[in-house]
């Protein structure tokens, strides 16, 4: 028995390990591992007051910490029955692809694009092809400004709180957003074309599929459905999805009744198809038949980007806001609960709340994308491998890598480096 | 800092347990092109793999230190950089990690992820418990504008001095319309200054995440709050979210 450790992969959010255990030609195991220390985040939770938790919950993830806002925000108002208007649910859903773009574009171009294009990183990109480099910048740039405009920082916003937004976008800012996003419209464009010519490995894993569905692509309340077109109500995920600890690990596995099952880009532009513009949905109809091939996420991602830009344009372009006081602090406590779900960057996230009745936190339940794709990575990586055991450990190594980035995962809810720990006789 | 560099110095990003977000607040740099140009960066651990070989003339750290065998990794990089800066609340102050501290051992074990982790577990701290920290740029994230000016103060070899004062300083509300005055928990006075008072700006009360101010008087605004009858747990809830740690300590000197 020989044993090979290869370690520190880069270009993924968060610490994690992989171990490999093969026997008799035979892949044994596969485990993903969280390496980063536990932060604890729904015990830490407790006992805070319901206008804490936002600002706490948004931590989780430096990446997606403006789904976390958001998502934290809608579960408290939903246990404390606050009511929000429609123009704070338009500017949420706004922020919301905002987010979707700063993570998408900074998963493609700096993450991914270096797997296909040979290089070790998106600063080699920057020397040998400037102008996609220039073009990711103002991407990720366009994706911090819708950010920033509707919720006041571009990392960790704060202006999303209960009831609404501590302050509403000023004309002006509103303005000089859809400009940008409309000299972004065609980088978003050539992204799709650029992500939808790159040679992904062949490799299919069928999986049940899962997203939020309603009325918007990036925004809806509805239920959560599955591909075949099966719904069911938000607040009854715990009945439909298991969550599940491994030893060595202080991430969280979530799955379908034991199965494992897929959430993100690709779940969403295959169950909500209809819900895309008519162009970004010319672009997913060309790869809606390989759905079963994880490395569609990443075409799959650029397409959203597009769609995303194009949502934007359109929402922004005729609206007439207008002053509105948030409520945060006119809120009367109540012992209650509630649950909210929103499409993250990489899925569906979940949080759930309770309150005692002086609106201190006495529960707290929090299900990230990457938890329930998790036991599809380690499954598709061992189908993945399966007939490579043959070939050189480097060369496995990088095909390894290339399927684990391709689903971008976020490990607390965030990776920086995978160790791969392998054994074979 | 010693004289305008003529080389180009060698840089790395290295992350303890957090969110990440300081580093992805470099990444989303407006001039991060411009950065790139006048250093050397070794090591980012969201998009480049690690050189094992490289010293580092700047080193940024971010996260708080949460295990036996981050102490160890630290100390190492710490042997490996000759300038060492702590970026954002985790690593300066304990952030939101820290906050793990407060949480009674019962409730620990019941939200405990699994036996490996609680071994090798220790209470979250900032990385100046284990190692001597030249800088702090501090922030929740950090801030843009502030990461800027160090760079190109490190690189022009100007001494880069930080922000005193609390954020009342630069706060348009100051005088005029104060966020105490209307019984809402602003922690701007406590608070380490610097950030131009940006959630103030956006409406919203200070929520410490630059860290407790040195000089601060929290038993004052303690007693302030504890007058409006706030209860003393969401008082603490509120004050120790970024800065717990160095709260905690605090009070052990006092005793």
């Amino acid at each position: 028995m020989t044993k090979l450790e290869l370690e520190h992969i880069a270009k993924i959010e968060g610490h994690a390990k992989l171990y490999i255990k093969v026997e008799g030609g035979k892949i044994e195991t596969v485990e993903l591992r969280v390496m980063e220390g536990s932060r604890f985040f729904e015990g830490i939770l407790r006992d805070r007051k319901y206008n804490d938790i936002s600002h706490i919950a948004s931590r989780i993830c430096g990446v997606c910490s403006v789904v976390h806002a958001i998502t934290s925000t809608k579960a408290i108002e939903s246990a404390l029955g606050i009511q929000v208007s429609e123009q704070t649910r338009i500017l949420r859903e706004v922020l919301n692809i905002g987010g979707i773009i700063q993570s998408h574009a900074l998963h493609l171009y700096f993450l991914t694009l270096p797997d296909y294009a040979g290089v070790d990183s998106v600063l080699a990109l920057a020397k040998t092809h400037k102008a996609t480099f220039d073009r990711a910048l103002r991407l990720k740039r366009l994706g911090n400004m819708i950010v920033k405009t509707m919720a006041g920082r571009d990392v960790h916003p704060i202006a999303c709180v209960l009831g609404g937004f501590s302050r509403i976008p000023s004309k002006e800012s509103i303005e000089s957003l859809v400009e940008e996003l409309k000299r972004c419209k065609e980088d978003a464009v050539e992204t799709v074309n650029l992500f939808l010519s790159l040679k992904y490995p062949e490799f299919k894993k069928q999986t049940k599929m899962f997203c939020i569905t309603g009325d918007k692509y990036f925004y809806s309340s509805k239920s959560v459905m599955c591909e075949k077109g099966e719904c069911f109500p938000i607040n009854d995920y715990e009945k439909h999805f298991d969550q599940y600890l491994t030893e060595g690990s202080p991430a969280e596995f979530a799955t379908l009744k034991g199965q494992s099952y897929l959430v993100g880009a690709m779940a969403r532009l295959n169950n909500n198809m209809d819900l895309l513009t008519p162009e970004s949905k010319k672009y997913a109809l060309r790869i809606k038949h390989m759905k079963d091939n994880p490395f569609m996420n990443i075409p799959a991602q650029a397409i959203e980007i597009l769609d995303a830009v194009n949502r934007a344009i359109i929402i922004l372009s005729n609206i007439e806001l207008k002053d509105e006081s948030p409520v945060e602090y006119d809120v009367n406590p109540c012992a209650c609960e509630g649950i909210a779900a929103c499409e993250a960057p990489r899925g569906i996230l979940f949080h759930k709340y309770a309150f005692d009745a002086k609106g201190y936190c006495t529960h707290a339940d929090i299900v990230t994308p990457t938890t329930q794709n998790l036991r599809h990575i380690e499954e598709a990586i061992k189908e993945y491998i399966s007939d490579m055991l043959d070939k050189r450990p480097d060369y496995v190594k990088k095909e390894i890598e290339k399927l684990i980035r391709a689903y971008d995962p976020c490990i607390s809810c965030s990776t920086h480096f995978l160790e791969i720990e392998w054994e074979a006789d | 800092m010693d004289g305008k560099r003529d080389f180009k110095p060698v840089v790395g990003f290295f992350c303890f347990t957090c969110c990440e977000g300081c580093g992805f607040t470099v990444l989303f740099l407006d001039n991060l092109m411009q950065i790139l140009d006048k250093i050397d960066l070794k090591y980012f651990n969201l998009i480049k793999e690690k050189d094992k070989k490289a010293e580092f003339d700047l080193a940024f750290v971010e996260g708080a230190i949460t295990t036996k065998s981050e102490i160890a990794k630290l100390k190492k990089l710490r042997a490996k950089s000759k300038t060492l800066v702590a970026i954002g609340a985790c690593a300066c102050y304990g952030g939101i990690p820290a906050m793990r501290n407060f949480i009674e051992n019962k409730d620990l074990e019941k939200y405990t992820y699994n036996k490996q982790s609680i071994e090798d577990s220790i209470e979250a701290q900032p990385i100046e418990n284990f190692i001597k920290v030249d800088y702090k740029l501090r922030g929740c994230p950090i801030l843009k504008d502030e990461f800027t000016s160090f760079i190109e103060s490190y690189i022009s070899g100007r001494e880069w001095i930080s922000f005193k004062g609390p954020v009342c300083m630069q706060c348009p509300r100051r005088g005029k319309n104060c966020f105490l005055g209307e019984k809402k928990m602003c922690l701007g006075a406590v608070t380490n200054g610097g950030c131009n008072a940006t959630c103030v700006r956006e409406g919203i009360p200070c929520i410490m995440c630059r860290g407790p101010l040195e000089t601060a008087n929290f038993p004052a605004e303690i007693a302030l709050f504890k007058r409006w009858g706030v209860e003393q747990r969401e008082i603490m809830g509120k004050l120790g979210k970024f800065g717990q740690q160095k709260l905690k300590k605090k009070e052990n000197d006092k005793t």
